[in-house]
Formats: structure tokens, C-alpha cells, sequence
């Protein structure tokens, strides 16, 4: 069935670099691939500075990508953009942001931002359209239309990360990247997020690219997982695939590091460590190889085999 | 053996006073610690846990008011012999002096917050010493070594000339680690220790603390919002809301047999691996602000089960066994009877299967 | 008895009263917003709220106010023109209607003999033909002119340098700087290269260059502002787009495909408007004192037009003999500075409360 849809988002070998001084260059992302499908939700998971918030952004274009190709809904989004495609990646492709104080500008109201998408691309015909479509939009994630005069910091941490949920939707994306979007809430208000996302998913039938480093979480809501360390997409598979067969020793470390909510296993499990640089493992050396349907991973043919045949 | 004492907390209540009015933080907290145990305080955000940290370390912040209450904290003085003292009713200079770093010593959250930037590790880590116990400068620089490795440092001679800046942030938390063990506390109190650490590095440095907590016989309270840290670490569990204890019990009652809704929504909030549902279980709306009055049970307007009498009287510390206390109207014997969400309750299921394979 | 013991210490059971219904279930339904907001108010009508409550700001204001009206009105109800000259009426003291019945104001002034030997006390109203009911309510300069218009009058000119001062912060350095800061790289780096440049240039020395071409006077003081004054203000308003530009709220109107106008006056300025307006209350005094400081040095307003400045200047000839020349005109610039400074600080701790605590 995968094979047959065509993909909605195509990363080909992204590579973004920054430069720091003359001699120094930060190789945020290297040679990363991957595909999203229409509907589906894609985690991406991986430890502070390992380059997945850099590529939420590079897709988005909030930077130039250094090297490779994206494609979103058939158009090459990666380079120099007409009129049209631009105005089509800025009201298709939608983020949310990490954390709900700063991603929402204190001196506007709350209608103001939710509308924001609107009134740049120019959506709504009238000014009574663009009025119903922030009720409703409000609405749709829980909030009461009432307040759509009152600024953000008249909201709780849960309902600012509603609004900015509202903000993205609105513009009835194909593809929301959703950046760390829970990391910043309470236990209980990150499920109430994430439900509303799933509900929202369902409705609208759009496609998450989820970031978070939060494993749990992402297990539970993707039905794809991309694993990335230092800038390498590590290994990427469905979110079975990943956790009930992984490959890559950076992937078992990171699986087994995740705390789980059950003191009796908690007390006794044991940690595996990994040390990129003592392991021995060059990930330029890397290349992709397929384990099973969509599973690849990063090896080196003599690593593949030693990882696979353990 | 019996077990010893350190740390009593008794109707603790304190209030900071904000430009848009009285916040009532803590309203009523009792808590005990006994030597050589983990205690952890869970709770969402605002629900009081960090303040009565800080009042047991008597690091209250200057707009505080402590209606009554009191912590009272047992240590060995220099001469061996016990002595308790009245933390709140201390001043400054004496917790200075003979408390802070020397009896009760904190980790925060972020290790560069609490690091200075302008000073060498070893100089960091030495100072304390030095301050509390004139400790002879060579003696002191031979024990931060020691420290450095306790907490897994490799290289520590290197270490104690680097900056704090020359460090990642696993390091450093090791290094604040080492700080707080400089003066061989008999309390530690971990405020989020690992929040701002990545998943692997996590792991290492609560199994870090926990190495050194049986080492040296300490007592550790942690503060987190974290279940998978709780059920890592913990031998009791201290759930606050809303500036109350609502539920309190040893590891395996707050996990296997929770009692108090709240204690439910926080547990079923978390995914495990296995969680497969549609939707989480969740807590509808967010925590109170607490400056104004709470009447009645606070929990109430976001509880599915709450009660008639939850509006009018806040509930009283029900007891279920030696160790597990609950406060919620459900356990007297008048409330009907009820059951759990399913949601939890397969969980408990899966857990408690989980650990007989 | 129940079946859990109630282990709160001052509980008791017995004195509630419980209702038949209290043991039932609310049924909560699982709804969503039943969050409560925090009530509070507009931003502006807070800054409102949290200036009235700073006393030394608010009589700051008023006087401020005070000053305005009186530079307005001022020359026009003494019955006398800033240049009417009249020698015979040289240096005459302060006399006003009605005080000097009560003996002060009254006209009269202490003479000392060089040397401060004896001292003795004339009335230059009573003894100059003609001036018997002529009222001078500041006095007199040594050309005869009305002190009272003349302190207005430089008033008046200080007020405008002040606007100007404003207006050129605003256009200029806070324009300059949100663009600089917005665009980086090598548009900041020009950009900073040439501020640097105007700075480093003595204000002196600019309005020196100006006389050459211009005349003296307050368009020549004012380009002089518009050259080097907008420079503070630019470094403001650059430090605190740097800062903003890269929070979420700015990334999220860029994921919509905002303009780089958009961004920059409709998401970043509205953030920062508090602090330009505080920086703006201070740069005022700055400007004021810049055009004191030059009619002081005779680079300023030409005669026989009046600024605070050159008052004070030719009242410090007199300073000796005759006080009253130099009070008027040194009190209404102290009082305009402290007022703007005071009016200042409290707009900077009501529009950004953080900044009062550090």
C-alpha cells in the first residue's frame, strides 16, 4: 500500500549548515532523507542538538537549506520559489510551536492571531467570514469564542498551546510540524494537547511531523519514526519496526533510557549506554540500508552486518 | 531498624505576596523523611512542590509570608550529637551558616544557573568545605577529587582547573552534584534534576544519585513532574495539588493502588510504551490559581468524580494503611461506590503484568 | 466508625453538617474549557494604573504640563515682547501686584559696594521717572527687557527642541536600528559602521561645521540633533530586535510568509514601543541641555531671541549684583529636566514592571 501513495513530503538528503565564524562551520543537519504520507504522523526523535528542531525549520523555509531537495506536494520547496509556490508552502504547511508564552506575541488578541494566516494570504472574503472562521476555529480546540478579544497572557500555559494549535489549523494545513509542541506543559495539560491534536487529525485528515524528544509520546502518537543523532537520521521505520526490532545501537541506548511509569521494572531496568565516539562508528561513512519495508537504517555494510546478525 | 527522623513538616502554609495580590502557595502541609529514604514531590506546575522545598531549606523568597507551621530538621552536629532545629524559625545567617550546603544541600534544575561562570570547578567545589569546616585547602582539593570521580568524572585533575562553560550539560549536572555532596549533607533536595537533561543523560545521573545516596546514607527529596523519574528513584511519593498533599503513600500503593482522582489523571496522563488507546486519559482544565480563596475541595471543578460535599468541605487525610494516605470525600464510607477509569485500570493491569515476565 | 481513619489532626467529623445529597456524584462532565482565565486587564490601561501609583512621576507630569501651558500663555499676558527694549528700565527687580504690598516683590533689591563694604536698599520702580505702576514680575534685564517673556519665550524653544528631539528619536534612530537589527548581516554591518562614524563625531564640532554654512539658531541646533541625537535610541532599538527576532511569535508570522515590513512594524515594534517611549523620556533632557549648553557658548540662539540657555548665560554676568536675572530662567530648565527624568523613570517601571525590580 505505502508504496503506491505518493508521498506528501519528500526530504532528499537535506543538508544545513551554519556558519559560525570563518573557520567554523556547524553542520546542524547532515544528509538527512525521508518521506511524510497524506494523513499519516511522522515522530522524529532525538536528544538536544541533534539537529530535528533545524529540520522542522529548513522544511518550513525559515532557513535556506545548504544542500538537498524537498518536496511537498510535488513542488521543489528547497530552492528559489515562484509566487505561487510560496503562497502554497506557507498555507499548506503549518507549525506549532514549543513553547506557548513565546510563540504567541503578547500585544495582540487573541482573534488577531489566530486570523494572522488569514489576513496575510488574504483567505477570508469578508470581514464576517474571517470573524466565523476564528469562531469556529476556536471552538473546534476548546476555547471559548468570548475570549477572543483577551491577550495571551490571560491564558493558561495549556490553552496558549490551544491557540497556537488554532493559529496553525486554521489555514487547513496538509502538513502541521509540530516542534516540541508538549515539551513545555504540564503532564496533564500534554495529554489534553495531544488529544486534541489527534482529534484534529482525524477531522481534517492532516499529516504531522511530530518533534519531541520524548519517546514515549511519540510512540503513542506516530505511526512513523525517524531517529536522528548529531545531524544523521540514525535509523527511521514505522513506529513497530523501531521499537520491537532496532537496529542501531544509538537507538537501543535511547530506548532503553526511556523512564517508564512502572516502579517495579523501573527499580531494575538497566541502562545501555553508547558513546558515539568511543563506539567506532563513523556516521559520514554511513549509508542507508533497508532492513524491512520502510526500516532503514545508518551503516556501514560491515556494521549492518554485525548489528543484524546479533 | 528503626527508623530515624529528619525531617517533619507540620502544617506548613505560606503565601508570597504579588503586585496583583496574595498568592496562598502551601495551604496545610504535613511531610516526613526518614534517613537513607527518597521522597518525591509530584506535582503539575504551581501545585507548591518547589516552595516547600525551598521552606525546608529555609531559602524562602523575601515576599513570603510563613502563616504558621514548621519544618523541623534533625542532624548530627559536629560533636555527634543530634539536635533539631526550627528551620523557619532560624535566621538568615544561622541557615547560612549551619544549614545550607553543610546539612541540606540542593540541585536545581539547570546545573549552568547554579554553577558560577567565573570560577574554576575545583575552586567550586572546595569553597564550601573550606567555609563550613576551615577544612585545610590541600585537604579540601584532595576530597573535590574524590568527589569528581564519585560522580563519574573522568579526568577529574583536569577538571577541577576547567570553567564551567568547557563543560556539556550532563557534566556539569555531575559537577553540581559533587558541589552539593561536598560537605556530606544529610539531605539532598533534587529540584527537577534532569528536567533540562536529555533522556540518556537522565538515566546516568539518577542513577548517579541514587549510587552515592546508598553510599553515604543521605536522605533525597525529589521534586518532578516526572512518573518515570518517580518510579525510578522513589520509596515514597508525596502527590501535592494546589498547594495541599492529596494523596501520600510508598511507591508501589501511589503506582498499583492510587486512590485520590488526581493521582489518577497524572498516572493515566503519561503514556507508557504499551499505551494503545485512542485517547488519553486526561484531567480537563488546568490548576487553580490560588489567590483566591479555594472553598471546598480545590480538585473538585476538574473532577469527574467529585462529590456534592467537595464544593463545601475540603476533604480530610483518609487512611489506608500505615503509609497510604489519600484526601478525597470517595473514601468515606457515605460515597458511592465507584470505580476507577478503565483507562487506569488496564494500565495497573499491564504494569503489574509486566513486571512477572 | 468509618472505614479508613481520618488522619487529619484538627479534623472533625462530628461538627459538620452534612446534607442528604452531599455524598453524590456532581457529574462533572469531562469538558474542556471550564478553564478560568486570569482576569486582568487591557496592557494600557495597566501602565495606566501603575504610573498614577507613582507620586513622584505623576507631580512630575503635572508640572511638566504646568511648564507647557506657561511656555504657551506665558508671553502673551505680561503685556511686554521678548525684544521690546527699554534702557531706562535697565535691570529692575522682581515687583509684583498684590505680593508687594506684604514687602516682597516689591521692586526693591540690595546694593553691595564692590568690596561688600556697607549695603543699602533701592527701588528702581520709585526712583526712575515714569515706572511708578509698571510691573516687571521676574524683572528686568540690562537692556530693559521683560525677564518674565524672555524665560517663557527660551521655554518655548526648549519645548520645541524637545519635540524635535522626540521626532527625531522616533524617525530616525528607531527606524535605523529595527532595521539594522531585522536584517543582519551585512545591512547591519554597513549600517553599524556608519553610526559608529556619526558618533564619533563631538555634537560640538557638527553644530561648529553648521555655523559655517547656516546661521545660528534653532534649526541649525535642530539639524545638529537630527546628525548625532537619534544614535542611543538606534542602538535600543537594534538590541532589542536582535532579541525579539528570533522568538516563536516572529518565526510563526514567518511560516505564514509575513513581509519583512509586516514583521518589523506590526509584530516586533508593538513589543518594544515601551521601552522606545522610555528612552525617548530620557533622550529629551539630553536635547534640552545640548541647546542650554551651546546658547551658553554663544553657539545657539542668536539675539535678541531668547533661550534658557543664553538667558542663563547673560544672568551670569549679573550674577553678583543683580541674582533675580539668572533664577527665573535656571529654576524653569531645572525643573523641565527633572520633570522629563522623573516622568521617565516612572513610564520605564509602569510599561515594563520587570525592569523596577532589577
Amino acid at each position: 500500500m505505502t508504496e503506491e501513495r505518493e508521498p506528501l513530503l519528500k526530504v532528499e538528503h537535506l543538508k544545513q549548515y551554519f556558519k559560525v565564524s570563518r573557520k567554523f562551520t556547524v553542520k546542524a543537519v547532515n544528509d538527512v532523507s525521508f518521506e511524510i504520507y497524506p494523513g499519516e504522523t511522522y515522530g522524529l526523535v532525538g536528544e538536544s542538538g541533534s539537529g530535528k528542531t533545524t529540520i522542522g525549520r529548513s522544511i518550513i523555509r525559515l532557513y535556506e537549506p545548504t544542500a538537498g531537495k524537498i518536496t511537498f506536494e510535488g513542488m521543489d520547496v528547497s530552492g528559489k520559489m515562484d509566487k505561487e509556490t510560496f503562497r502554497k508552502l506557507h498555507c499548506d504547511m503549518q507549525m506549532i510551536f514549543q513553547d506557548p508564552m513565546a510563540s504567541l506575541n503578547p500585544r495582540k488578541r487573541v482573534d488577531e492571531i489566530i486570523a494572522q494566516g488569514i489576513d496575510i494570504n488574504h483567505m477570508a472574503g469578508s470581514e464576517a467570514e474571517r470573524k466565523q472562521m476564528v469562531i469556529d476555529m476556536l471552538e473546534e480546540v476548546g476555547l471559548d469564542p468570548d475570549h477572543a478579544t483577551r491577550y495571551p497572557h490571560q491564558f493558561s500555559g495549556g490553552q496558549r498551546q490551544r491557540i497556537g494549535i488554532a493559529r496553525a489549523l486554521i489555514m487547513n494545513p496538509k502538513l502541521v510540524i509540530a516542534d516540541e509542541c508538549i515539551s513545555a506543559l504540564d503532564v496533564s495539560i500534554q495529554a489534553q494537547v495531544v488529544n486534541l491534536m489527534k482529534d484534529m487529525q482525524d477531522k481534517t485528515h492532516c499529516a504531522y511531523l511530530f518533534i519531541a524528544h520524548d519517546l514515549s509520546m511519540v510512540k503513542y502518537i506516530s505511526d512513523r519514526i525517524g531517529v536522528l543523532h548529531l545531524g544523521h537520521m540514525v535509523e527511521t521505520g514505522t513506529r513497530d519496526e523501531i521499537f520491537d526490532n532496532p537496529i542501531h545501537p544509538y537507538t537501543k541506548s535511547l530506548l532503553s533510557a526511556i523512564p517508564s511509569p512502572n516502579p517495579k521494572v523501573e527499580k531494575k531496568r538497566k541502562y545501555m549506554t553508547y558513546n558515539y565516539y568511543e563506539s567506532g562508528i563513523d556516521y559520514d561513512k554511513g549509508m542507508e540500508h533497508l532492513v524491512e519495508g520502510t526500516h532503514t537504517v545508518l551503516a556501514t555494510d560491515e556494521e549492518f552486518q554485525k548489528w543484524t546478525n546479533a | 531498624m528503626a527508623r530515624e527522623k529528619i525531617m517533619e513538616v507540620r502544617d506548613l502554609s505560606i503565601s508570597f505576596k504579588t503586585t496583583t495580590g496574595i498568592v496562598n502557595a502551601i495551604r496545610g502541609v504535613d511531610m516526613d523523611l526518614y534517613r537513607g529514604e527518597t521522597v518525591a514531590i509530584v506535582g503539575e506546575s504551581g501545585s507548591g512542590k518547589s516552595v516547600t522545598a525551598k521552606a525546608m531549606m529555609g531559602i524562602l523568597a523575601s515576599n513570603s509570608i510563613v502563616n504558621s507551621g514548621t519544618v523541623k530538621f534533625t542532624y548530627n552536629d559536629n560533636g555527634g550529637e543530634s539536635k533539631t532545629v526550627d528551620i523557619l524559625k532560624m535566621s538568615k545567617n544561622e541557615i547560612r551558616r549551619d544549614i545550607n550546603g553543610k546539612h541540606i544541600a540542593m540541585v536545581f534544575q539547570d546545573p549552568m544557573t547554579s554553577l558560577d561562570p567565573t570560577m574554576t570547578i575545583g575552586k567550586q567545589i572546595t569553597e564550601s568545605m573550606i567555609w563550613h569546616y576551615k577544612t585545610p585547602k590541600a585537604e579540601a582539593e584532595a576530597k573535590a577529587l574524590e568527589l569528581l570521580e564519585l560522580v563519574g568524572i573522568t579526568d577529574p585533575e583536569k577538571r577541577m582547573k576547567n570553567y564551567p562553560h568547557q563543560l556539556s550539560g550532563g557534566m556539569r549536572q555531575r559537577v553540581v552534584i559533587a558541589i552539593a555532596m561536598a560537605c556530606d549533607p544529610d539531605l539532598l533536595i533534587c529540584d527537577e534534576p534532569t528536567t533540562a537533561l536529555d533522556v540518556t543523560i537522565q538515566a546516568r545521573i539518577l542513577e548517579l544519585i541514587k549510587d552515592i545516596q546508598v553510599k553515604k546514607n543521605i536522605s533525597v527529596i525529589y521534586i518532578t513532574h516526572d512518573l518515570g523519574v518517580v518510579a525510578k528513584v522513589a520509596d515514597y511519593v508525596d502527590v501535592m495539588y494546589a498547594g495541599k498533599l492529596v494523596e501520600k503513600g510508598t511507591v508501589d500503593e501511589i503506582f498499583y493502588e492510587p486512590r485520590h482522582p488526581y493521582t489518577w489523571g497524572l498516572l493515566s496522563a503519561m503514556p507508557d510504551l504499551d499505551t494503545r488507546d485512542d485517547r488519553l486519559y486526561t484531567i480537563p482544565g488546568s490548576p487553580p490559581t490560588l489567590k483566591n480563596e479555594i472553598k471546598g475541595d480545590a480538585f473538585a471543578p476538574r473532577n469527574k468524580y467529585a462529590l456534592n460535599i467537595d464544593t463545601r468541605i475540603d476533604p480530610p487525610m483518609f487512611k489506608m494503611s500505615d503509609t497510604h494516605y489519600a484526601a478525597t470525600w470517595l473514601l468515606d464510607d457515605r460515597a458511592p461506590t465507584h470505580d476507577m477509569p478503565p483507562e487506569i485500570k488496564g494500565r495497573i493491569e499491564r504494569m503489574l503484568k509486566e513486571e512477572n515476565k | 466508625m468509618n472505614k479508613y481513619q481520618i488522619a487529619s489532626d484538627n479534623f472533625d467529623m462530628d461538627s459538620i453538617e452534612f446534607l442528604p445529597n452531599d455524598f453524590e456524584f456532581i457529574g462533572n462532565k469531562p469538558e474542556e474549557h471550564i478553564d478560568s482565565n486570569f482576569a486582568s486587564q487591557d496592557y494600557w490601561k495597566d501602565v495606566f494604573i501603575r504610573f498614577k501609583k507613582n507620586k513622584g512621576a505623576v507631580i512630575g507630569f503635572i508640572l511638566l504640563v504646568f511648564i507647557t501651558i506657561m511656555a504657551v500663555i506665558g508671553p502673551m499676558v505680561s503685556g511686554y515682547t521678548f525684544d521690546q527694549q527699554k534702557i531706562e528700565f535697565q535691570d529692575f527687580a522682581p515687583r509684583v501686584p498684590g505680593l508687594e504690598k506684604i514687602g516682597v516683590f516689591d521692586g526693591s533689591e540690595v546694593m553691595r559696594s564692590p568690596g561688600g563694604g556697607s549695603s543699602r536698599v533701592i527701588n528702581k520702580y520709585k526712583t526712575t521717572e515714569g515706572a511708578a505702576d509698571v510691573y516687571y514680575w521676574f524683572g528686568t534685564d540690562n537692556l530693559g527687557r521683560d525677564i518674565w517673556t524672555r524665560t517663557w519665550m527660551g521655554t518655548r524653544i526648549s519645548l520645541i527642541i524637545a519635540v524635535s528631539a522626540v521626532l527625531i528619536d522616533m524617525a530616525i534612530g528607531m527606524s535605523y536600528g529595527l532595521i539594522a537589527g531585522y536584517f543582519g548581516g551585512w545591512v547591519d554591518n554597513i549600517m553599524q559602521r556608519v553610526l559608529e562614524v556619526v558618533n564619533s563625531i563631538p555634537t560640538l564640532v557638527i553644530v561648529t561645521l553648521l555655523m559655517l554654512v547656516f546661521k545660528p539658531g534653532l534649526f541649525t541646533i535642530i539639524l545638529a540633533l537630527m546628525v548625532s541625537g537619534w544614535v542611543g535610541m538606534s542602538r535600543i532599538a537594534r538590541a532589542q530586535m536582535l532579541k525579539l527576532k528570533e522568538q516563536e511569535f516572529v518565526l510563526a508570522s514567518r511560516t505564514f510568509g509575513a513581509g519583512s515590513w509586516h514583521i518589523i512594524f506590526s509584530e516586533v515594534l508593538p513589543n518594544i514601543i515601551g521601552q522606545i517611549i522610555t528612552n525617548t523620556m530620557f533622550s529629551i533632557p539630553n536635547a534640552i541641555f545640548t541647546e542650554a549648553f551651546l546658547s551658553f557658548v554663544g553657539l545657539g540662539i542668536p539675539a535678541p531671541q531668547a533661550s534658557l540657555g543664553s538667558l542663563i548665560s547673560s544672568g551670569y554676568n549679573s550674577f553678583t549684583t543683580h541674582p533675580y536675572q539668572i533664577l527665573p530662567p535656571l529654576i524653569v530648565l531645572a525643573l523641565l529636566m527633572l520633570c522629563c527624568n522623573m516622568v521617565a523613570d516612572g513610564l520605564r517601571d509602569a510599561l515594563d514592571p520587570k525592569m523596577a525590580q532589577m
